[in-house]
């Protein structure tokens, strides 16, 4: 019986015809046990809404529809396409040509937009790439690499535009390399069971940016910054650390290291291993110019694409899926 | 289900490319949001998006219109990936994390009052029992009617009725919860 109530008193609200005390008005017995379940539903109506970004969008469709152009892949076939796509060469030119495909560009175009920054006529170009290479990255060794890559990205961004004196976007830009970041972290920690160059990597990636970091010789007004990309880079490592720590006697047992040896990874030689394209590297320019408000972290990953706010009565959406 | 979506499933079926497009056009927001939901690391949500969307099309052509719908069949598709996802890529949550107390007062309209974000919900969504989450997403997230969730989850109306009656019931006791221990 309350459960038709229940969405009687949902239909109802959702349609205008009622409010929530109406309802509960409406249904005096039951109204002690219907009030929590249509605040609940009502906060449910506003929560943010999450989408996919366009660039997400644009790159799956235009994935599928290359896709059926051909003929439906078989499972051997599917082995030789993700042997190819390992190679980061073949990322790299898969995103390339999706990019082009996407938006009907040149490759000099989408070469040129590389070095774009927030703001410019380019740099959607440059941030569809970087999607681009991200939706091509199949496995989490791949993806925790180009999120390495585009954090890289983002710090040149902020320099560059710390000396642009353009506050706002640098600081949303910090923002995003902090995202990265945690992206990177996030797939790294969920293999670091199963594969240990993938922490190395990370591990040798944020080292190369903290390094480079240090080295930059910022001007006063842009310390701040840096001194914050510092902290998210040194907090990540301290991180890494740990995880290095707790994974550490099961990484030994199975690799059976020389004793003594005291490094946590001893049988992987993953730093020079690791190909050009793994190794981040960032060009500071030495004399930036910003001086950064206080700002906040990056909200969660994906961002939801419309403004959060609060809607007093429950709204359902109109949607039909025929 | 509209006559329209028939055809252009029909349409896909026979791999015509511009049906399917538009059929991924019509279901990416929602296989989108319900991935987002159904699965605890951001990261995997494009991917598993568009996982979706190619094993859809590369079995579109074994799929037969039935009494069940298209959406259905691609809530299925998103379904079991999202399973596969945590049997290889998550840890399992201890149950004791999972069990919900009765004996706490829900405060009024108190949830309505605050903002709820999408990683507060999807937290909390996640301590749901699956057919639970389903009804929540499927319902509150991606707007489907009663007898449409019904359809989807190959389960009749009176059953999503009370599943979301529980649903709401479960999920306002794990905010409150939540909102009690900062």
């Amino acid at each position: 019986m309350i459960d038709l109530i229940l969405e009687d008193c949902l239909k109802d609200i959702r349609d205008g015809h009622a409010t929530l005390a109406d309802c509960l008005a409406k249904y005096p017995d039951q109204a002690t046990e219907l009030a929590p379940l249509l605040g609940m539903a009502s906060a449910l109506q506003a929560v943010d809404e999450v989408k996919p970004s366009l660039e997400f969008r644009q790159a799956t469709r235009a994935r599928l529809v290359a896709l059926s152009s051909q003929p439906v892949r078989r499972e051997h076939s599917r082995q030789t396409w993700f042997s190819f796509m390992r190679s980061s060469r073949a990322y790299a030119a898969i995103a390339l040509a999706l990019v082009i495909v996407m938006f009907g560009l040149s490759a000099a175009i989408v070469d040129a937009s590389s070095e774009s920054l927030p703001g410019t006529l380019l740099y959607p170009v440059k941030r569809a790439t970087e999607q681009a290479q991200l939706f091509l990255a199949t496995d989490a060794a791949s993806q925790a690499r180009v999120h390495l890559q585009i954090a890289n990205h983002r710090l040149t961004e902020m320099v560059a535009l710390s000396q642009q004196g353009q506050d706002h976007l640098a600081e949303q830009t910090i923002g995003e390399y902090d995202a990265e970041i945690n992206n990177a972290l996030e797939i790294t920690t969920t293999q670091i069971k199963q594969n240990n160059s993938s922490i190395q990597n990370l591990t040798q990636g944020l080292a190369n940016q903290q390094k480079k970091l240090q080295e930059s010789q910022p001007s006063s007004s842009s310390e701040k910054l840096v001194q914050r990309a510092l902290t998210i880079s040194g907090k990540a490592l301290g991180q890494l650390s740990r995880i290095k720590s707790e994974a550490a006697p099961s990484a030994t047992a199975t690799e059976q290291p020389t004793p003594g040896t005291p490094t946590p990874f001893p049988t992987l030689p993953a730093l020079l291993a690791t190909p050009p394209a793994a190794q981040p590297t960032i060009d500071l320019p030495p004399s930036p110019k910003f001086t950064p408000p206080d700002r906040g972290k990056p909200s969660d990953v994906p961002k939801p694409t419309r403004e959060p706010k609060l809607i007093p009565q429950i709204k359902l959406p109109n949607l039909s899926p025929g | 289900m509209s006559i329209d979506e028939r055809a252009l499933v029909e349409q896909a079926i026979q791999h015509d490319s511009r049906a399917f497009a538009q059929l991924y056009d019509r279901y990416v927001d929602k296989i989108y949001k319900y991935i987002y939901y159904k699965t605890g690391a951001s990261a995997s949500v494009d991917d598993l998006t568009a996982q979706v969307f190619l094993k859809a099309w590369e079995s579109i052509g074994n799929y037969r219109w039935t009494e069940h719908p298209f959406a259905a069949w691609l809530f299925r598709i998103a379904h079991n990936l999202v399973i596969d996802y945590y049997r290889t890529r998550r840890e399992t949550v201890p149950l004791e994390d999972l069990a919900l107390e009765d004996n706490i007062t829900p405060p009024l309209d108190e949830l309505a009052q605050s903002h709820l974000t999408s990683a507060m919900l999807r937290q909390a969504i996640a301590q749901l029992t699956e057919d639970q989450q389903q009804v929540i997403v499927l319902k509150f997230i991606d707007g489907y009617e009663i007898d449409q969730v019904a359809k989807l989850l190959g389960k009749d109306s009176r059953a999503v009725r009370s599943l979301q009656h529980r649903a709401l019931g479960a999920l306002q006791r794990i905010l409150s919860k939540s909102k009690a221990q900062p």
